[in-house]
């Protein structure tokens, strides 16, 4: 009797959970098809940042070569870019005008010298003309303490012009990367990156590259006002 | 006993012929106050011109000039007040007042939301006492004034009679088009409306009239039965509009009838947001849960019924317990002005109401004015002034906690009726569920479906990842295919 009793227990528990088995496969299966995915909602937009032969005017930007040890250098600067489509700009004309100062390390050294003092062959710089391309492969937006939005697109810039030093003009070249703010459609600002690299003629008559690392940070207006 | 009687003669005559010019001075003082720009000063001059006894013509050019004054310093209400009193006494030597009274009334009221307050008086006035040249003016207060009665007929006559070159002819037109509705008369509604949104196109001032045209037009053509032209108009609607959140919901029904769920689903989305969820949009999940239903998605209809008992149930029971606790229209205005004893749901509702907003800016109105008033020498006139904004104060006060009631029981109904719809809805599913199951004798197999998605140049698309960010919102379109078997 028990041994019957226990083999028919067996037999129900068996056929319960092949059951609810079938039953779990059903409502997987339910569940699968009933439901909207995120990846099946999607959101389209406008793009905020049209940039369609749309023109950029930087009338104010502040900066500096900061990183040298002797010589520092503030800069002032004022742009134009046209940018023929959304990831493509022609800087058509940037001109940044340098302020120099010199830092006391030479003189620390000098002063604090035995042996002949040391003259550092510096030539002050005094302005950049360039004119350069931008590429703007991506755009993304920002969102400040879940409150305020902004747009924003890093870019990469390369250029040529002419660096001014007090004593010469070269032929200066710079890669730049920066990242772009829009805050308005019609008003953004930029913060860059520069290297103007030109070959610079020494006193003794041979000549050194020279870097110059310049940051900036420039406001800018955009015309037409709302993008096409 | 004849010398005693001429002396008492001349004495009467001398003191009415003094008394005439102290008026007369005090009315000219007035004036010339007024038009070197000292409005106080002619205030009160004008005050004592009032009150002191004189001839009726002389007393209405004094309440005319006061109101000029008021209005220069200004106290609209106290303004159109002196300029009703204007009205109030009409008469035959003060006719070229009348114009320039009721003009002016109709500015201040209009302003005031008070208009019903204008046509009241009007229609008291004596047949010929309305100028020519204000008739269109007159006919749209007396018209506000009969549809505030619930006097709908002599209302459309006297919109009607707006003329089309009346500074209130938009307003007239949209007064019809409420009153055809109300008719059920929809060719001539939405002939209304499209007149009016045509007038009001490219005018920033009348931006929001556009808009309520717009919307107004959208629904009559839904009621109408054109549910294409519903949807046109719909789809117009920017994110500045103030009757954007409205329409998002509002669309989603000539969008389900029209079969298009890749927007009414977007729409809703928006809706349905953390942003807006909570702002008795309870009707939204319905709708969604309905459209699910359509496309036999029921574990996600499933999860929008689940969201709305959790949202909603308190707030059908919070309601419940205002309906109780808060039974009068005044304890409703005061749980208002108070930001308590009223839930949040209800009150991020209400505040959104374009006409409960628009009277709390009026009553601030009112409330500075009766302050201003105070600095001004206590005469009966201006005591007068100060117990009319008074009474007009608690009247407003009275009228919004009564709208407020109606809003509050009119929602609480929907809710319930929403709530009793989303438990059929929930029998539906199972009943859905099981048609799939027996129409394939099992489950068919999910779909695996790669939609391809591509936007016009100009636009981009992000994929919903489960954040919500504030500038998407109005943005969402739902690539999801049908689920249904047959």
């Amino acid at each position: 009797m028990k041994m019957l009793l226990l083999k028919i227990l067996s037999l129900a528990m068996v056929s319960h959970l092949l059951w609810a088995a079938d039953e779990n496969v059903i409502e997987k299966q339910l569940q699968e098809i009933g439901t909207i995915p995120n990846e099946e909602v999607v959101v389209v937009q406008r793009k905020f940042t049209r940039k369609d032969w749309r023109h950029e005017f930087s009338p104010l930007g502040f900066g500096g070569v900061p990183f040298g040890t002797y010589r520092r250098t503030l800069l002032g600067s004022a742009s134009y870019t046209l940018h023929a489509n959304d990831w493509l700009g022609l800087e058509l004309l940037n001109f940044s005008y340098n302020k120099n100062f010199f830092s006391s390390f030479l003189d620390d050294i000098n002063s604090n010298s035995s042996g002949p003092d040391i003259y550092l062959d510096y030539q002050k710089l005094l302005y950049f003309i360039t004119t350069g391309v931008q590429i703007t492969p991506f755009y993304g937006k920002v969102s400040t303490f879940s409150r305020w939005l902004a747009y924003v697109e890093p870019y990469f810039s390369a250029g040529l012009g002419v660096a001014k030093t007090e004593t010469n003009s070269y032929l200066a070249l710079y890669p730049g990367v920066g990242l772009r703010l829009f805050f308005t459609e019609w008003f953004s600002m930029r913060l860059e990156f520069r290297d103007y690299i030109y070959n610079e003629k020494k006193r003794d008559g041979n000549t050194e590259m020279r870097n110059n690392y310049a940051v900036s940070v420039a406001l800018s207006f955009w015309l037409p006002k709302m993008p096409r | 006993m004849k010398h005693i009687t001429v002396s008492l003669w001349l004495l009467l005559s001398s003191a009415l012929v003094l008394g005439a010019s102290e008026r007369n001075s005090a009315f000219e003082s007035g004036k010339r106050n007024f038009e070197s720009g000292n409005y106080e000063k002619a205030i009160e001059l004008f005050s004592q011109a009032i009150s002191s006894p004189s001839d009726s013509a002389q007393r209405n050019r004094a309440y005319y000039y006061q109101g000029l004054a008021l209005f220069e310093q200004g106290l609209y209400f106290s303004s159109f007040i002196s300029f009703r009193n204007v009205l109030l006494a009409a008469e035959d030597k003060n006719r070229e007042i009348h114009e320039k009274a009721i003009k002016n009334a109709a500015i201040i009221t209009d302003r005031l939301d008070m208009v019903e307050k204008l046509g009241k008086v009007i229609d008291k006035l004596p047949a010929g006492y309305v100028p020519g040249s204000v008739g269109g003016v007159a006919h749209y207060a007396q018209g506000v004034y009969h549809f505030s009665n619930g006097q709908y007929e002599s209302a459309l006559s006297h919109f009607k009679s707006v003329s089309p070159d009346s500074q209130f002819y938009d307003k007239a037109l949209m007064y019809l088009g409420i009153l055809s509705t109300r008719a059920k008369n929809y060719k001539e509604s939405s002939f209304y409306f499209s007149k009016l949104l045509e007038m009001s196109q490219g005018k920033k001032d009348l931006f929001p009239q556009a808009e309520l045209a717009r919307l107004n037009l959208a629904r009559t053509y839904y009621s109408a039965g054109n549910i294409e032209k519903s949807i046109e108009l719909y789809s117009q609607f920017l994110s500045s509009s103030p009757y954007w959140l409205t329409v998002l919901q509002e669309a989603g029904w000539p969008l389900m009838r029209a079969n298009d769920t890749t927007v009414s689903l977007g729409n809703l989305h928006t809706v349905l947001s953390p942003f807006y969820r909570e702002d008795l949009v309870g009707e939204s999940y319905i709708l969604k849960a309905t459209i699910l239903y359509s496309l036999c998605k029921y574990e996600e209809m499933k999860r929008t019924l689940t969201q709305f008992f959790n949202v909603y149930d308190p707030v059908i029971r919070s309601m419940q317990q205002e309906t109780a606790s808060l039974g009068s229209a005044d304890a409703l205005y005061r749980a208002f002005a108070n930001e308590k004893g009223m839930s949040s749901a209800f009150l991020n509702f209400i505040k959104r109401d374009s006409g409960i907003s628009r009277d709390v800016k009026i009553l601030n109105l009112l409330k500075a004015e009766r302050n201003q008033l105070a600095r001004f020498s206590r005469n009966s006139q201006i005591n007068n002034m100060i117990n009319l904004i008074q009474e007009a104060e608690k009247g407003l006060e009275t009228q919004m906690g009564l709208a407020m009631q109606r809003i509050h029981r009119k929602k609480l109904t929907d809710l319930l009726a929403q709530r009793e719809q989303a438990n059929y809805l929930k029998v539906e599913i199972v009943t859905g569920e099981k048609d799939l199951i027996e129409g394939q004798r099992g489950l068919p197999p999910k779909r695996v479906t790669d939609v391809e998605t591509s936007v016009a140049s100009g636009y981009h698309f992000w994929p919903f990842t489960g954040e919500y960010w504030q500038d998407e919102m109005g943005t969402y379109v739902y690539t999801t295919e049908s689920a249904c078997v047959n």
